[in-house]
């Protein structure tokens, strides 16, 4: 997908002016969080399940992201370690929400956080026959993610490096394999830790990116989400204005002849 | 008296043998939950028609920030 002209973002059945897409995790308070939303000027975030636990109450997410109007909420998967827990998250986070947007996210090693490629794969299969739109956070594999769209996936979301980590794009030779050959949304998911490296992803052909450690546990989450909404734009405006080629030698930007001397420099 | 499975937990409860005579004992707002009974999801319509039985197993859920397993 890349190269192509300014659209907006096409997501399922959606359009999107917005490519900043936002975890809501990890802020300080769900205040911090709807401000840092309202900056990133984002109009999709995603939105975690856990059990219910009357001891240990928790501030209602819905009601205030909800109350935005230009903002699409999608329930992810996080926590499920099989197809299965993915499938019934997924049904859960729509009765609870009404979206049908649902980012899949399997990652059974809590060390690592992984996706695991195979249940993913298996949710993913499940959930389009069930007419979600279905967003798979996904290990940086490039057959993986023809195997995606090929179910029918709405985007594939392959990691930029390890989840929470900051490592922003180690997984970029891989990141240009799955752009060059996908036919959906190509959205960078997981391990940015600055807007430069958003800005990098979409002038990479990234069609989005995915933020949340980023911006929540900045000092100023609200100033670092509309610095990251800026680097996306900076990045798509770049990649549209066509970046000059790599060359592995030096090109001389002036002409390098008739210069004080008359002899040609090679 | 009876005896539920909840997230995991074993609950007595005393009330009626409903859905919302659950929730209220639970102290959890009906629209800020999503609730599975033996692996079945419950649609919100069906709440009031629900009943529950005696080892019933039940998943309460609720949404909470998140992106990544955070």
């Amino acid at each position: 997908m890349s190269n192509q002209a300014p659209t907006p973002l096409v997501l399922g059945t959606q359009s999107f002016e917005s490519r900043l897409i936002l975890g809501t995790g990890k802020f300080s308070s769900v205040d911090t969080m709807i401000k840092a939303v309202n900056a990133s000027k984002t109009q999709l975030v995603t939105v975690a399940l856990k059990r219910f636990n009357k001891d240990r109450a928790e501030d209602d997410l819905f009601a205030p992201l909800s109350s935005l109007p230009s903002v699409t909420i999608m329930p992810n998967t996080s926590g499920a370690r099989t197809a299965e827990e993915a499938f019934n998250a997924a049904l859960l986070g729509r009765e609870l929400t009404g979206s049908a947007f649902v980012k899949v996210e399997i990652h059974p090693n809590p060390h690592h956080l992984m996706p695991d490629p195979i249940e993913t794969h298996e949710a993913c299969k499940r959930l389009v026959k069930e007419n979600f739109i279905v967003m798979p956070y996904m290990p940086a594999d490039p057959v993986l993610a023809k195997r995606l769209e090929d179910l029918g996936c709405a985007s594939v979301m392959p990691l930029g490096s390890a989840i929470g980590s900051g490592q922003g794009l180690s997984t970029q030779a891989l990141l240009e394999l799955i752009i060059r050959d996908s036919s959906i949304p190509v959205i960078v998911d997981a391990g940015l830790r600055a807007p430069s490296e958003a800005a990098a992803a979409m002038e990479l052909g990234c069609d989005a990116v995915l933020v949340n450690s980023a911006i929540a546990v900045a000092a100023n989450p609200s100033a670092m989400a509309e610095a990251f909404a800026g680097a996306v734009d900076v990045g798509l405006n770049a990649r549209h204005a066509g970046l000059m080629s790599r060359h592995t030698r030096a090109q001389p930007s002036s002409p390098l002849t008739s210069f004080l001397s008359d002899t040609p420099q090679s | 008296m009876m005896n539920l499975t909840v997230n995991g937990d074993l609950f007595e409860h005393s009330g009626p043998p409903s859905l919302p005579s659950l929730l209220t004992a639970l102290d959890a707002q009906p629209d800020q939950v999503a609730v599975m009974l033996n692996n079945d999801i419950i649609t919100k319509d069906n709440y009031s028609t629900v009943r529950l039985s005696e080892n019933d197993t039940l998943e309460i859920m609720m949404l909470v920030g998140g992106g990544s397993a955070s």
